[in-house]
């Protein structure tokens, strides 16, 4: 008897405090800034991209990569209402190295101080676009030193490396040979900025408290085997200032980002 | 007031099913849950926390006496660890000690309750870290109202039996939860898999219907269960679930004990997770096992050893693969 009632009563009082109205009332985000990750991770198809391993790709060649890196800028974030954050300028500029990522091979970029919001959707920049550009080697900070470090910029005069990849390749005929693909803007005298828009899976909630991540899939197969397939036989094996080859790896490079997932916690 | 309350009882027994399922039902539409800890949990820990706690693995023994025992459950994953379909791998392994009862409380009443203690190790295909974690895990308690069948009347035997014999068949409903009662380290939060935890951090409604079979040889026990998720405090919610299982047993008498193998499945379902009201995907997925074990009774002991097999899963887009569960229990009968 006195064990039913015991019983009954423990049930009914796991149910009563179990849960609670206490979701934050609306507008308290003002004010509020969080941490935002952005997580790059290169692959080729659905293989996760190793240096050193030899991927294959349209007409009959493959290739190998020894560098991997490119120029990630102007990240801007879309809030469900609409309204966007852009990343302040003088910060919003980073070199994406394969060789500096982590033991799952990803990239992390920390965004500091982004007003607490549910974003739906990330855009940026790959490259170095001319209003930056036209800030003078002065105007660009420290990443001026960092591009030099990183061999990202040919000279003041001709810009930035908007991606670096270094290795060999192999054809039916041709076993390992140079292949180097600097695409970049030249100057004043040839854009090959490009933006590219996600929309988000899920919305990132960014809070003062909160820890979100956006994981990003870089898919570096659609650098050579995006909008337009090249041959590395024909023209595409030494890609640096050529404004007939360079503009065609700027447009295939806006197709090779998806987001996988976000994380919100 | 005992004959009263007999009366009332299948009154009371609705209104509580009712009152829960009402109340967790609000608090999903309301999605807080203050009872929760911190961090989020990927889908994989929930396994964690129902694999040993599921209505796939039944809440007692095979003669669904009343008991009070000790199960041991080691069952194994491998995830992957990363986004591309060459990641590296690692593997979890979870030991579970669980505190199990069947306790009786009135003639057709009984609760079940279970209260786990988590040994979890995790190994990296591509690291030579380890991560590892104990503690208490969630506990889950439950209520069931026994339906026992009786024998068809028989008009040619005597006419006034003080008790009519009792069939083979019983039903059994069930209304339950889990709590979260598993302790939660900050500082795992920090690393690769925050959802490396004891516990799921959420509140669970569980209902269950069974049926069961006895016979002097062989037996049958069916038990379907569903839980109801609550959302933990970072508003992550696991998918409701749907756990089934099917045993047949064969009882072979000795001279001082009973021995009893069998054979059956069981599996689960799981819905989408969300957090903060949408679905996350890849999240779902579906599991069937084959088991097969073996109980003795030995007086008041029961000795038991259950073998669950996957025969086909597709749980999280196929990023996690189930091992075998093995799990062993003492039982001293009540």
């Amino acid at each position: 008897m006195k064990f039913s009632y015991f019983f009954i009563a423990m049930l009914l009082c796991s149910a009563l405090i179990s849960c609670s109205n206490d979701d934050e009332p609306t507008g308290s985000l003002e004010g509020q800034t969080g941490t935002l990750v952005v997580k790059f991770d290169n692959g080729v198809g659905d293989q996760d991209f190793i240096f050193g391993t030899t991927y294959t790709k349209s007409g009959g060649e493959s290739y190998e990569l020894e560098t991997l890196k490119y120029i990630v800028s102007n990240i801007e974030l879309t809030a469900t209402d609409g309204t966007t954050f852009i990343y302040p300028e003088a910060k919003n500029v980073f070199i994406i190295d394969e060789a500096d990522g982590n033991n799952a091979g990803e990239i992390w970029l920390t965004l500091d101080d982004v007003p607490a919001a549910d974003y739906t959707k990330i855009s940026f920049g790959i490259g170095i676009d001319q209003e930056r550009y036209s800030k003078g080697a002065e105007g660009q900070g420290d990443f001026l030193q960092q591009a030099q470090d990183e061999e990202m910029l040919w000279s003041w005069a001709t810009g930035f490396r908007f991606v670096r990849l270094d290795g060999v390749y192999s054809d039916a005929t041709l076993t390992d040979e140079a292949l180097n693909v600097h695409m970049g803007s030249v100057g004043t005298s040839l854009d090959n900025y490009r933006e590219v828009g996600l929309d988000l899976p899920n919305s990132v909630l960014v809070r003062e408290t909160a820890n979100p991540q956006i994981h990003i899939k870089a898919d570096i197969a659609k650098v050579f085997d995006g909008q337009t397939s090249v041959k590395f036989s024909e023209g595409f094996s030494q890609v640096h200032t050529d404004e007939a080859t360079t503009p065609v790896i700027a447009d295939n490079m806006m197709g090779m980002f998806t987001v996988h997932h976000v994380h919100n916690n | 007031m005992i004959r009263a309350l007999q009366n009332s009882r299948p009154y009371i027994l609705s209104l509580i099913s009712i009152f829960m399922a009402f109340h967790i039902g609000w608090g999903k539409e309301t999605r807080s849950c203050n009872l929760s800890h911190e961090g989020i949990m990927k889908p994989f820990c929930d396994l964690c926390g129902c694999a040993t706690n599921s209505g796939s693995f039944g809440f007692g023994t095979l003669s669904n006496s009343n008991f009070i025992g000790l199960r041991y459950v080691h069952q194994s994953f491998e995830s992957r660890d990363g986004i591309f379909s060459d990641s590296p791998s690692s593997n979890e392994y979870l030991n579970t000690y669980q505190l199990w009862a069947q306790i009786p409380i009135l003639q057709n009443i009984y609760a079940t309750a279970s209260l786990p203690y988590q040994d979890l190790k995790r190994k990296f295909e591509n690291r030579s870290i380890e991560e590892a974690l104990n503690g208490i895990g969630d506990a889950s308690v439950m209520g069931w109202y026994k339906w026992q069948f009786y024998k068809k009347e028989d008009t040619v035997a005597v006419p006034y039996p003080v008790t009519r014999p009792l069939s083979k068949h019983s039903i059994q409903f069930g209304v339950g939860a889990k709590l979260p009662t598993g302790e939660f380290e900050e500082r795992l939060t920090d690393r690769v898999n925050p959802g490396f935890q004891v516990g799921t951090g959420s509140f669970d409604g569980i209902f269950s219907l069974g049926y069961n079979y006895g016979g002097d040889k062989i037996g049958f026990n069916a038990l379907l269960t569903y839980y109801l998720k609550g959302a933990n405090k970072n508003d992550y919610r696991f998918g409701n679930q749907f756990s089934y299982v099917g045993t047949s047993f064969y009882r072979i008498p000795f001279n001082k004990f009973s021995l009893m193998p069998f054979l059956g499945i069981s599996g689960d379902i799981y819905n989408e997770i969300e957090q903060f009201g949408e679905r996350l995907a890849d999240t779902d997925g579906r599991i069937l096992n084959g088991t097969i074990g073996a109980e003795c009774t030995l007086n008041r002991v029961i000795l038991g050893a259950n073998l669950a097999v996957p025969v086909a899963q597709d749980l999280f887009g196929d990023n996690v693969q189930a091992q075998e569960r093995l799990s062993f229990y003492v039982n001293f009968s009540l």
